[in-house]
């Protein structure tokens, strides 16, 4: 690399100071070099390259990287930061790269406050490419002498590329995303419109960009984070353009997993789901009713499968309907969440219990969504749809520990997407019942009815009981214990309520008796559930943004448990890992134990676990002075695992 | 777990074909240095790293100059991590080289790959979307890409020739220590700068 730094010929002439290396010759041009008063000069870095090369925009592009300009901190000759004129597309396929070929004039400003002599050098690092790269750099000198700045003067020059100087687009200019895709629509658009775009997060620079009519359209990438920003070059017209778009969706789908994956989870945890133990009482009555009628017509056989089946995928349908319109709506929640809200926990544990019941008890509660017998008449076709209504209600309460993720995921992608999820969780769920509808022969092909199946139907109830107690006792997280009261006055008053039905009385007392009693409960109970406040535990800290600031500013190690009561999978490390001999463990090793408890929506938790591109729970953080970043533990815990973690302090 | 099985089995079918962090890393094979055949899944059960590289290009003449490369190589190569150098540019481009220049460029250079692989036709390059020279992967015993992008921090043009290279943050690093380590990789995925690959 050659420096060639030509010394002025004569005292009051300063030759511009160009300088000569072997791709490109660097000087700085102006409007005028003659200086006869104090303010801002508009200058311009002037590059020209050995034919055909070329330097890099700001944003390079796939490779490359843009000329780095430092100067002297001279405050009588102040300069400015340069401006990027917009580039022109140089691709290299597969690979595309943004740039100046030949020659370029990246413009700046420098404020003089005094017209003494004055000196100030600029340093610039630069590539410059064709095929092949090659790194050089040059030291400029800015030099004010008996009020003559030494630049060269080349008006027209500097003109052009202050032209290419993006600015302001017009309204007229209007910018919308649907889905992945972002349009550009504008009737200044040309068929060599492009949008450069300012970073490596928008899109892939050598996708093609199709201008259809008015319209530019853009492809996202995945990790799109919203912020689009950018150059348009527009006819001759070149525009920053700086809008931000709503996409909590893209840069969480991106780190979790694909559709397609999603899609399976989705219809293996479905079919799963069929074993879950608030759900296997239900189709397994189901099961029941098939197996006891399954000498009748192979057509009822199937018109009840089918039934059954059309009313899990409405089910589920109507709920991931609900689902995307609370999202629309602004109200983000996620699934599973749902037992974030007391009343939902309350009422799932109260149907909970009642099934229970009934299933202990075999009372027939008459046209209630229980009458299973009986398979030919038309009213069965609505009661086996029920029944796969009921089935996913009494679900919803498994899917979230079972299958947060998967759901999850699938808010986040378009509402088509979405729905097409959680239609094939659905199809998983029903899809014994779907197979039996199209070959009726399977039904006969299960175990003969008997004594053991009663046997069975009882037992099955304890399970229910266990969810309802587990329900309970996630309530007894989240609200007052007199709102816990209400919730358990209902059970009382619905199992009075089933008892009323079995007994043999005049059907109008029975009327009475119900109207006397669920009037009077509504009359005395306060369903108005009262959030519990938080309460404090006593080895542990509530968890907040702040004292881990603290705490990291201080190098003290700390460990965050975002837990939930509802979270079973959180219940369970705590009990088998976070055991007194490791919380004995972190106080040893001062290791700040933070709790973050997400058992009632918080939306500072969720944006934190969003940090660490997660959207459920349970998630282990750890820190110590050392490291740069907090490391993300195993989902599940040991004992002995974390005692190896706190052991590296 | 049979379900385990056949959902990693589905996992596997519907990622084929694509480099994507944490999903299968795309299988291939390529000739090395003494014109053996190499496929990325003979070395299961170990990690593995993919280093692009062209020995004309001053971003990894950098690396190679101030034997921070090598150094990398030979650290992790001694803890039993497989280190391919693999070459994308085509005949008669910049970085292109045979077999036999592999080998002499390896001595030269005192490098410590585990392969230098020739790929003159760039199709592994493609698959990986290789982007530039360095352009570093990191791919885990179980076969999933775990890092794909810059080798550092010190991206774009000055920072790159002026600093001190063992100052940086270098995420190759940073991901293979995580995996030795038995923990997640926190950085997956960078912008990787340098030249573009001579494809």
């Amino acid at each position: 690399m050659k420096k060639i730094l030509l010394i002025p010929l004569l005292s009051f002439f300063i030759d511009a100071g160009i300088i000569k290396n072997e791709h490109a010759e660097i000087s700085i041009i102006g409007y005028d070099n003659v200086i006869n008063e104090v303010g801002i000069v508009q200058l311009g870095y002037k590059f020209k390259f050995t034919s055909g090369w070329h330097t890099y925009w700001t944003n390079p592009g796939d490779s490359g990287g843009p000329p780095l300009f430092s100067y002297e901190n001279n405050k009588n000759l102040d300069v400015q930061e340069n401006l990027w004129p917009a580039p022109e597309k140089i691709p290299y396929p597969p690979l595309m790269t943004y740039g100046y070929k030949n020659e370029v004039v990246f413009p700046f400003t420098v404020n003089i406050k005094d017209l003494e002599d004055n000196e100030t050098k600029i340093n610039v690092e630069y590539l410059v490419c064709d095929e092949i790269c090659i790194p050089e750099s040059a030291t400029l000198s800015l030099i004010l002498r008996n009020k003559i700045l030494n630049v060269e003067i080349e008006k027209p020059l500097l003109d052009k590329w202050q032209e290419r100087v993006p600015i302001r687009a017009p309204p007229e200019i209007i910018i919308s995303q649907i889905s992945n895709e972002i349009n550009i629509t504008s009737y200044s658009l040309k068929a060599d419109s492009y949008f450069f775009p300012d970073n490596d997060r928008i899109l892939d620079f050598s996708a093609a960009q199709i201008l259809n009519g008015n319209n530019l359209s853009i492809s996202l990438k995945d990790n799109f984070n919203g912020a689009f920003k950018g150059v348009l070059k527009a006819g001759n017209n070149f525009y920053d353009i700086d809008e931000t778009f709503e996409v909590e969706s893209a840069t969480l789908a991106n780190t979790q997993i694909s559709f397609f994956t999603a899609i399976l989870f989705a219809f293996l945890g479905g079919l799963i789901l069929n074993l879950m133990p608030c759900v296997l009482p239900v189709v397994a009555l189901k099961a029941f009713s098939l197996i006891k009628n399954s000498d009748s017509s192979r057509l009822s056989i199937t018109l009840n499968a089918f039934s059954y089946v059309f009313g899990v995928l409405f089910t589920f349908m109507g709920i991931a309907g609900l689902l995307l319109f609370l999202k629309s709506s602004g109200e983000f929640i996620g699934w599973g969440y749902q037992l974030q809200s007391p009343p939902v926990v309350a009422v799932l544990s109260t149907i909970i219990f009642v099934i229970g019941l009934v299933l202990i008890t075999d009372i027939n509660l008459g046209a209630s969504l229980m009458k299973l017998e009986n398979i030919n008449s038309s009213t069965n076709l609505v009661s086996s749809f029920l029944t796969g209504t009921l089935s996913v209600i009494v679900a919803s309460p498994c899917t979230a520990p079972f299958m947060g993720a998967a759901l999850g995921y699938a808010l986040f992608q378009t509402d088509i997407e979405a729905l097409l999820i959680f239609f094939f969780l659905a199809l998983g769920f029903a899809l014994p019942y779907f197979l039996i509808a199209i070959f009726p022969s399977l039904a006969k092909a299960l175990p003969k009815p008997g004594a053991w199946m009663e046997q069975l139907k009882q037992f099955f109830a304890f399970l229910m009981f266990g969810a309802a107690i587990w329900l309970l006792w996630v309530l007894s997280n989240q609200v007052t214990s007199n709102s816990l009261l209400s919730v358990m006055i209902s059970w009382l008053v619905a199992s009075f309520l089933i008892w009323l039905a079995g007994i043999n009385l005049q059907k109008q007392l029975k009327t009475l008796f119900v109207v006397l009693v669920g009037g009077l409960t509504l009359l005395i109970v306060d369903f108005d559930l009262k959030e519990r406040e938080s309460i404090q535990l006593t080895s542990s800290e509530t968890w907040s943004k702040e004292q881990v600031a603290v705490l990291r500013e201080n190098k003290k190690p700390y460990f965050i448990n975002f837990t939930a009561a509802w979270c079973i999978t959180c219940q369970v490390n705590e009990g088998i890992a976070l055991t007194p001999r490791v919380i004995a463990e972190m106080e040893k090793k001062s290791i700040t134990y933070l709790k973050a408890d997400w058992t009632n929506r918080n939306r500072e938790i969720l944006d934190e676990l969003k940090l660490f591109n997660r959207t459920g729970i349970p998630v282990y953080i750890f820190w110590r002075e050392g490291l740069e970043y907090p490391i993300i533990l195993n989902e599940v815990l040991t004992e002995q695992y974390l005692m190896e973690i706190f052991n590296e302090i | 777990m049979k379900f385990r099985i056949l959902i990693t089995f589905l996992i596997s079918f519907l990622s084929m074909g694509e480099a994507k962090v944490d999903e299968k890393a795309p299988e291939f094979s390529l000739l090395n240095q003494d014109n053996e055949r190499v496929l990325l899944s003979q070395f299961k059960g170990k990690n593995v790293v993919l280093e692009w590289t062209n020995h004309e290009c001053p971003f990894v003449k950098r690396h190679y100059e101030t034997n921070n490369m090598q150094e990398l190589q030979k650290n992790y190569t001694d803890q039993n991590v497989v280190w391919l150098s693999i070459v994308s540019s085509a005949p008669k481009k910049q970085g292109f080289i045979n077999n036999k220049q592999a080998k002499e460029l390896t001595v030269q250079r005192g490098a410590h790959p585990s392969h230098v692989l020739i790929d003159e036709n760039g199709d592994v390059g493609r698959l990986y979307k290789a982007k530039t020279t360095p352009h570093m992967y990191v791919i885990d015993g179980s076969g999933m890409l775990r890092y794909n992008g810059a080798i550092d921090n010190l991206g774009m043009t000055g920072a790159l020739f002026n600093t001190d290279l063992s100052k940086a943050k270098n995420y190759v690093k940073l991901a293979i220590d995580a995996l030795l380590g038995g923990s997640d990789v926190l950085e997956k995925e960078t912008r990787p700068y340098g030249c573009s690959v001579k494809y």
